[in-house]
Order: C-alpha cells, then sequence, then structure tokens
C-alpha cells in the first residue's frame, strides 16, 4: 500500500519582524494507492513547496505527513522510500546516462547484476538502450527528461513526486511526453503526485486534482467534477481553457439578475451581490440580454473566441463556431445566457451559493 | 620570472575579446586589432627578453658574458654549464627537495582549500558570512607582513628542522577557497536536493558530484598552488640559511644561490635558473586553458 497523507500541513516561513509568512495553511489530503494525483495552481500558491515537504526537502511546520500508512516527518528524504523528477532534470553532467540512472542504487548498495537489470528495465521503458553512455549535454531536452523520469523509476519507489516535469519542453514535446508519462504511470500503478501550473496538464493527466491557491486547497476531485462543479469562483475562474465567465449579478429573493437581466434557472441562497458562473460556450450573441462592448477576436481556426468588456469593466469571453457571424472591434453587443443552470457564486466569499 | 610569464599569457584574450565586441566598421576595427596585437607583441617581448637572455647566459662561457655589449646569440653553446649545474652543485638534491615540498604544500592546500570552500559555499551556520569576509580580507594581507608571525609559530612548534616548517604555513589557498566557493555556488540546487534523495550525504555530495564537477577550477586553483611553492625563496632562505637550521632541506630556489662564485661566473647559476623554469614552463602549458577559464569565469558571470 502506497498511500500518500497530509494532515493539517503547515509550510510557515519566519518573516522580518515576526511577519510569518504562511506558504501552506492547513493542507489535508489522502492519496490512494496507484493514484495520480495533480497539484495545480497559480505560481506562488505553494504546491511546489507541499510536494517538497512530501520529498523531505523543506521542513513541515505543522501537521503530519505519511507515506505507505508511515509518519514521515523526520524521515530523512533519502528513506522515504519516493523519487523525485525536476524541472530541470537535474541530472550529473559527469555521469553517463547508465551512471545517473545507477547512482541512487549503487549508493543503497544494490548488488551490480540488479543494477543492471533495472537499468536495462527502465531504458527498454523509456527507449533510451541506445543512449546509455552518453552524457546528459549530448542528449536533446526531451531525452535528459526521459533519463530523469528513468532515473526516478529504477529505484521501484512508493511515490513519484514531479516537479513541473514539463515545463523546459517545447510545446508538441510536451504534449507527447504528456502522454507518456500517463501510460508509464498506468504501466508502472505507482502512486504520483504532480506539480503544474498548466490547467490542461492537470485537465489530461491526473485522476484527481487538487487545485490550490494563496497556500490553501481550493478543491480536490476528478477533472470532469472541477469542471461542471467547482466550489468556488477560483476554481471556476482557474479550470478550463478559458475559465468560466463570471459575470457580476444581484440576487433579490433568490432571483438572480444581471444588468437588469433575470438570469433563467438560478437561484441563490444568499441575498446581495453574486457572481454568475457561464461556460464561454454558454454565452451567446443575441438580439436581448446583457450589455456590452466587443474587446476582442482570437481566431483558433474552428472556433473564435469573442472577448467582451461589461458595462462594469469586467472582461467575458464567449466561444463561437468559426462561421458564425463576428462582431466587429468596439461595437456594441447583447449576450445571453443560454446555460440551463448557471452557478452562482457569493461575490463577498467566492463559496458557491446555488445549492 | 614565472609569473610574468603567466600574467601576459592571461591577458592576451581578454583584450582581443574586448575589442571585437565592439561595432564598428571593418577598417576601424581591424586598424584595433593589429594595433592590439602588436601592443601586445611588445608586452610579450618585453616579458620574454630576460628570459632569453637568460638561456644566452646559460650557453656562453663566462668570459664571454663578461663583454660588452653582451652577447645576442650562443654561437657555441656551452652545455657543460648544464652539466656543472646540475652535477657539480647538488642541484638534483634541491629539486629533489622542491618537489617533495610543492607535493606536500599542493596536496595539503587541495584538501583545505576544498573543505573550506564546501562549508563556506554549501552549509549554514552561524558567522558562515564573517568566516568567508575574514578569508577575503586575508588576501590583502602580503606574506611579508605574516613572516613574523609565522616565524615564531614555527619555531614554537619546533618545525624549523623539518620538512613540515617549510611546507604547512603555505598549506591552504585563500584565492582557491574564493574560486571554488564560487565553483561550488554555481551547482544547480535542484542536483544538491537530487543528489540528496539518492542518498548523499555531504560527504559522499562532495566527493562524487561535487568535486568532478569543479575539475577546471581544481586543475586551475592547483596551478596557482604549484607555482607559489615551486617559487618560494623568502621563507625557505629564512628558515634554511639564516636559522642555522637544517640546510640539507633547501629547495631549488633557495639551491641556486649555491651556485654563485667560483670561476664560472654568472653562466652556471643562469643554467640553474634555466632548469628550474622547465616544470613551470610545462605546468602551464598543460594548464593554460583551465587557468585563463578561472580567471575569466567570474568576469563574464
Amino acid at each position: 500500500m502506497s498511500t500518500v497523507a497530509l494532515s493539517n500541513v503547515f509550510k510557515i516561513y519566519p518573516g522580518e519582524k515576526g511577519a510569518d509568512i504562511t506558504a501552506v495553511r492547513d493542507f489535508n489530503i489522502e492519496i490512494t494507492d496507484r493514484e495520480f494525483v495533480v497539484f495545480v495552481g497559480p505560481s506562488g500558491c505553494g504546491k511546489s513547496t507541499t510536494l517538497r515537504m512530501i520529498a523531505g526537502l523543506e521542513e513541515i511546520s505543522r501537521g503530519d505527513i505519511s507515506i505507505g500508512g508511515r509518519r514521515v516527518n523526520d524521515v530523512p528524504p533519502k528513506d522515504r522510500d519516493i523519487a523525485m523528477v525536476f524541472q530541470n532534470y537535474a541530472l550529473y553532467p559527469h555521469m553517463s546516462v547508465y551512471e545517473n540512472m545507477a547512482f541512487g542504487l549503487k549508493l543503497r548498495k544494490f548488488p551490480k547484476a540488479e543494477i543492471r537489470k533495472r537499468v536495462d528495465d527502465a531504458a527498454g521503458i523509456l527507449g533510451l538502450e541506445q543512449l546509455l553512455d552518453r552524457k546528459p549535454k549530448a542528449l536533446s531536452g526531451g531525452q535528459r527528461q526521459r533519463v530523469a523520469l528513468a532515473r526516478a523509476i529504477v529505484r521501484e519507489p512508493k511515490c513519484f513526486l514531479m516537479d513541473e516535469p514539463l515545463s523546459n519542453l517545447d510545446a508538441t514535446l510536451r504534449a507527447q511526453t504528456r502522454a507518456d508519462i500517463v501510460t508509464l504511470q498506468q504501466q508502472l500503478g505507482t502512486t504520483t503526485i504532480y506539480v503544474t501550473h498548466d490547467q490542461v496538464e492537470a485537465m489530461t493527466m491526473g485522476h484527481r486534482i487538487a487545485v490550490m491557491n494563496q497556500g490553501v486547497l481550493q478543491q480536490v476531485d476528478t477533472p470532469s467534477a472541477l469542471y461542471e462543479q467547482p466550489a468556488n469562483a477560483f476554481v471556476a475562474g482557474f479550470i478550463g481553457n478559458p475559465g468560466m465567465n463570471l459575470l457580476p449579478g444581484t440576487s433579490k429573493q433568490g432571483a438572480v439578475t444581471v444588468g437588469n437581466q433575470p438570469v433563467a434557472g438560478a437561484a441563490s441562497s444568499v441575498e446581495g451581490a453574486v457572481l454568475v458562473g457561464v461556460r464561454a460556450e454558454d454565452l451567446v450573441l443575441s438580439s436581448t440580454g446583457v450589455q456590452a462592448t466587443c474587446g476582442a477576436i482570437e481566431v483558433l481556426g474552428s472556433e473564435v473566441h469573442v472577448l467582451a468588456d461589461l458595462d462594469g469593466g469586467e472582461r467575458v469571453i464567449i466561444r463561437q463556431a468559426a462561421d458564425r457571424p463576428r462582431p466587429t472591434l468596439g461595437e456594441a453587443i447583447t449576450l445571453e445566457l443560454t446555460a440551463s443552470a448557471p452557478l452562482l457564486f457569493d461575490a463577498a466569499t467566492g463559496q458557491r451559493c446555488d445549492r | 620570472m614565472a609569473t610574468e610569464v603567466l600574467m601576459a599569457d592571461a591577458s592576451t584574450p581578454g583584450a582581443g575579446a574586448g575589442f571585437e565586441r565592439v561595432p564598428r566598421r571593418d577598417g576601424t576595427r581591424r586598424l584595433l586589432m593589429v594595433l592590439s596585437y602588436l601592443g601586445l607583441t611588445v608586452g610579450a617581448l618585453i616579458v620574454l627578453f630576460p628570459i632569453y637572455m637568460a638561456l644566452v647566459g646559460s650557453l656562453v662561457t663566462a668570459v664571454d658574458l663578461g663583454n660588452e655589449p653582451p652577447p645576442f646569440f650562443p654561437t657555441h653553446p656551452q652545455w657543460s654549464n648544464y652539466h656543472a649545474a646540475l652535477f657539480n652543485d647538488d642541484l638534483l638534491k634541491f629539486i629533489g627537495n622542491s618537489l617533495i615540498q610543492t607535493t606536500l604544500i599542493w596536496v595539503g592546500a587541495m584538501v583545505t582549500t576544498v573543505l573550506a570552500a564546501y562549508a563556506v559555499a554549501m552549509l549554514r551556520f552561524p558567522g558562515r558570512t564573517l568566516l568567508f569576509i575574514v578569508i577575503i580580507a586575508s588576501l590583502g594581507i602580503p606574506f611579508e607582513v605574516t613572516i613574523a608571525t609565522n616565524y615564531n609559530t614555527v619555531a614554537q612548534l619546533h618545525m624549523f628542522n623539518d620538512v613540515w616548517g617549510l611546507t604547512v604555513p603555505f598549506m591552504v589557498s585563500a584565492v582557491g577557497i574564493f574560486l571554488l566557493r564560487n565553483a561550488f555556488l554555481s551547482i544547480p540546487k535542484e542536483m544538491q536536493e537530487a543528489a540528496v534523495l539518492d542518498g548523499c550525504g555531504h560527504v559522499r555530495f562532495l566527493w562524487r558530484v561535487a568535486i568532478p564537477l569543479v575539475r577546471p577550477q581544481l586543475a586551475a586553483i592547483s596551478v596557482f598552488i604549484i607555482l607559489g611553492a615551486w617559487n618560494q625563496y623568502v621563507w625557505p632562505q629564512l628558515l634554511t640559511q639564516t636559522t642555522g637550521a637544517n640546510e640539507q632541506l633547501s629547495p631549488l630556489q633557495v639551491g641556486l644561490a649555491h651556485l654563485y662564485g667560483g670561476f664560472n661566473g654568472a653562466t652556471i647559476p643562469l643554467a640553474g635558473a634555466i632548469i628550474a623554469i622547465i616544470p613551470v614552463f610545462i605546468l602551464l602549458a598543460l594548464f593554460n586553458k583551465q587557468l585563463i577559464r578561472s580567471l575569466t569565469a567570474g568576469a563574464v558571470k
């Protein structure tokens, strides 16, 4: 069993004059055996810090971390039975690919034959057989990243920790390696925690996604649940490409209006200012509805994004097919909300308020 | 002498690169190139001239050397001067002493320098910055200032009569610590973390990862230390000659003084001096590239 559990984990950096900086606040998650969990959030949200606490590279200020049922707070990194893949690969430049992969096993005094076998197996899985004698500098970025992955899998750890491993690759290679990592994880069945700021990576790779913001875990759920039922306005705006539009509205006795237009199918549990969450495909240009101005148009081939500015200055995105008529820049337009049940968020707290 | 050669070599690429970086029209650029090479050539000639004259002096007779003006070319090379220097005057023994003392200083200085540089670069302890500042500040103290205290220390430790008195005071290099600290700091943090996860403690990380990564800097520092040790004069002179201590320990540079006197005037001492700089030339020829790289590395970053 290789579960990873974090309970009430804090990371607090001592600041000047007692003004401590809380990088991670009261983080709780239970990651089950063989699960692929992605930590996602904007930069500085604490996702890498959390991963590094699991690895043992950062001390835990408060709370408990356990791996495979064992509390590891005071276990040194090398004894936690984890392997980590870094963004910049962190390969040893003076060692060959073989030596890079074998180094950790050598230090753990594995027999030579066993090391040979494990390295050969890992090289076979990642297609590195021809490169074992090369030094890292003679490899391409993609090859280096595969060596970094291979170095992790030879250890046969309880858990893989990956810190933005694809960020240094170009777009094509990134998409390909993304798929490779998913396949590899399925093949090996090793519990994996993957950190990224790219929500497309998160959506396509994880069994579950943990969305973080400002050191706080916002929501943990499957990609489709996050997309369809975000717990708060931050998750709604962060997940999805583009993120969910959040239109400022008002709730009076449960009925919601946006710019004096009633929103069909919306029922709020709070009174006053609310945010109405609508996906870009659920907004259409129409003759009646919310007033806006066309601010920009992005042509993406099969579809077009119309960026519209509401009267209050908020920008929303309308996704429409490429063959639909497009407004011109600066033209006054009206938007109709076609979602059958738009999501509602309390404008003050950002929490869902439609249930 | 040897140090001057080193400086002339090291300045060559720096000066050339400086001109190349300035965008100018082709004609002006070429003229500047010619002028800079001309300047460098003149500089090199000035540095090399005394060495050449020593070489000539070592290959002529004492009578010829006494002529005005002195000969500029050895028409009948007197190789016997070299034979005399090597075999009649114990020069071989002094060379042996120098080899032993230089090796001891080199090994000792490398050990302390690597450990100290690693500590100030990689370990966190109270007073780390202060320690580093003290090390850097010691660079500004000329050796002559420390002679008296070193002399007392060596006397109190009863090291006058053995090789340790000649070597231990030089078994550390502040320049080396400075260069190596910067080299250690340039190792990416992630690589250190990867090593920690692979199971390295500080000792293993230093030995298996950090040292192999800073080999060029280690080579450069070695050259500095070896040159310094080989060319030592004042300290061994003080210890082996003025204290009445064991003259058998004299290194080469001190031993060269023994060659003076006798009928041959300066020719045999000059032959000895030429012999003394041969190892220096070999060392510089082998490690020229690393030396220049380490000197310019800090400047570019």
